[in-house]
């Protein structure tokens, strides 16, 4: 792509929850923002813009990523997953279940985050310890829980059943 | 903060990276994001257009060769902690990199952003030096060639000059064995203190020690008055006590919020010893 001017829109064509969207934005737009205010996603939170809570966390191409330390414009061609793709319907899935069952959250202003980190965790490893899964969410922030409800609700014995399967699927 | 505006291009090779960045003395390039994206919205740094590197794939492979591993620098976090080629041939990189920030900063971070920034707290500058490797930095006139030792000018400054891409580390597969320890605040922050200490022992004695600090001056330093000590000895628990003592007696330090200067000093002996303790440990496994 040949240099573009800081006021031209960028059209940009990408994936999200199995949907193809196109969109134009501005260069300086950061993906949480164009999730947000492009495609009207407003589950991916906003946190400290600068990549130290976590609370944008989603997956590109199945990996973690922050979205507020992403442009908009580097979507294009991508595979993204957000918190509006995880559950069917009003079910929730057995991880945002068990979130829910274990007081994992409180005003849930990190839970989009958290989920995202704990999602692909449990894609590596469907059995975590404790202290495994306290270090992977080392790079989240929760003002309201304590943590120790959220490491319950990844350690759930139906969490590590629903992660096999994923796996095995 | 939302970042301030700028121009984008996202080249496909390095040469019109290249190109772009030398039209314009206050472009930069964008590797990761993950430290220049966080300066931009704390408004630390304007530039007037990001060079996008990220589809540059001639910077993404790890290969190896000639007693070389050489990773170029899109290289990200998570592909060096992944590689099964440096758990064979460049044991510390992989020891080190697992402690650089959360699994979604090494999703998109990379080794490359990571030695042009140059956080004297950041974990690669010291594995460079520790391994004594060299950086491949290309502009418009072709490629140069600078050694790790010669790389970095202090705090976040570098021999990369304006209208230059660092495009590849080049890693000598060493013989010593190799020992990473670091004390942060919590997983994945930067280090207070951080050392590697790579050993080669030939019947037991000491034929050859590196020793390096990280996070306790303005780049990484290596204690070669230890190194020297070392060698003809064999490496016991007290043996690396005096080496640790030494390695740190003349340690000028500095404080900040998160630890004051005689904490690093004595935490920097406490990660020789237990480093070099280790990398002995390594040896007669
Ligand atoms: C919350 C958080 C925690 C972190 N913790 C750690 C940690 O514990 N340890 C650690 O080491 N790092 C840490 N980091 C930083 C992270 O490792 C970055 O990925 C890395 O420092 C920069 O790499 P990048 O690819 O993201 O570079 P970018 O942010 O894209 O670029 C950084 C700088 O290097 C320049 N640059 C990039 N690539 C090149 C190139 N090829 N040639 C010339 N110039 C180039 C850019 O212009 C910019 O000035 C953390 C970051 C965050 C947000
Ligand atoms: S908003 Fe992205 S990490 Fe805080
Ligand atoms: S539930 Fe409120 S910040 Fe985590």
């Amino acid at each position: 792509m040949k240099r573009v001017a800081e006021d031209e829109l960028i059209q940009v064509r990408t994936t999200v929850n199995g949907r193809s969207y196109t969109f134009s934005t501005e260069a300086r737009v950061n993906l949480a923002d164009a999730l947000r205010y492009e495609l009207g996603l407003l589950g991916t939170k906003v946190g400290c813009e600068h990549g130290v809570c976590g609370a944008c966390t989603i997956l590109v191409d199945g990996k973690s990523a922050r979205a507020c330390l992403m442009l908009g414009v580097q979507a294009e061609g991508r595979d993204i997953s957000t918190i509006e793709g995880w559950a069917t319907g009003k079910e929730l899935n057995p991880l945002q279940e068990s979130f829910r069952r274990h007081h994992a959250l409180q005003c849930g202003f990190c839970t989009s985050g958290f989920l995202a980190t704990a999602t692909e965790l449990l894609r590596e490893n469907p059995t975590p310890t404790r202290e495994e899964v306290r270090e992977r969410i080392s790079g989240n922030l929760c003002r309201c829980t304590g943590y120790e409800t959220i490491v319950d609700a990844i350690c759930d014995p139906e969490v590590a059943a629903f992660a096999r399967g994923e796996q095995s699927a | 903060m939302k970042f301030p505006a700028f121009a984008y291009a996202r080249p496909a090779t390095v040469e019109e990276a290249v190109t772009l960045l030398a039209s314009d003395d206050e472009a930069r390039p964008l590797a990761g994001g993950q430290t220049l994206l966080p300066i931009l919205a704390l408004r630390m740094s304007m530039p007037s257009c990001l060079v996008d590197l990220n589809d540059l794939e001639e910077l993404k492979s790890i290969t190896v060769g000639d007693g070389v591993v050489r990773v170029g620098a899109m290289v990200t976090h998570a592909q060096n902690l992944a590689s099964a080629e440096h758990r064979t041939h460049l044991p510390l990189l992989s020891a080190a990199v697992r402690h650089v920030a959360h699994e979604a900063i090494r999703t998109r971070g990379t080794i490359g952003g990571s030695l042009a920034h140059a956080d004297a707290a950041a974990e690669m500058p010291l594995v460079v030096t520790a391994l004594e490797a060299t950086m491949v930095i290309v502009n418009q006139q072709g490629e140069r060639r600078v050694a790790a030792s010669d790389f970095f000018g202090g705090h976040f400054t570098t021999a990369i000059e304006a209208g230059e891409l660092l495009t590849a580390i080049e890693f000598p597969i060493s013989d010593h064995r190799w020992a990473f320890e670091e004390v942060a605040r919590r997983p994945g922050d930067f280090a207070l203190v951080m050392a590697a200490a790579g050993l080669k022992l030939n019947n037991g004695a000491c034929e050859s020690a590196r020793i390096t600090l990280g996070s306790v001056a303005d780049r990484p330093l290596r204690a070669t008055e230890a190194e020297t000590f070392l060698v003809g000895k064999s490496v016991t628990a007290g043996v690396a006590a005096e080496a640790a003592q030494i390695a740190t007696q003349d340690l000028k330090s500095h404080g900040d919020i998160h630890a004051s200067a005689e904490y690093r000093r004595t935490v920097a002996g406490t990660m020789v010893k237990r480093a070099l303790t280790r990398a002995a440990m390594e040896q007669s496994a």
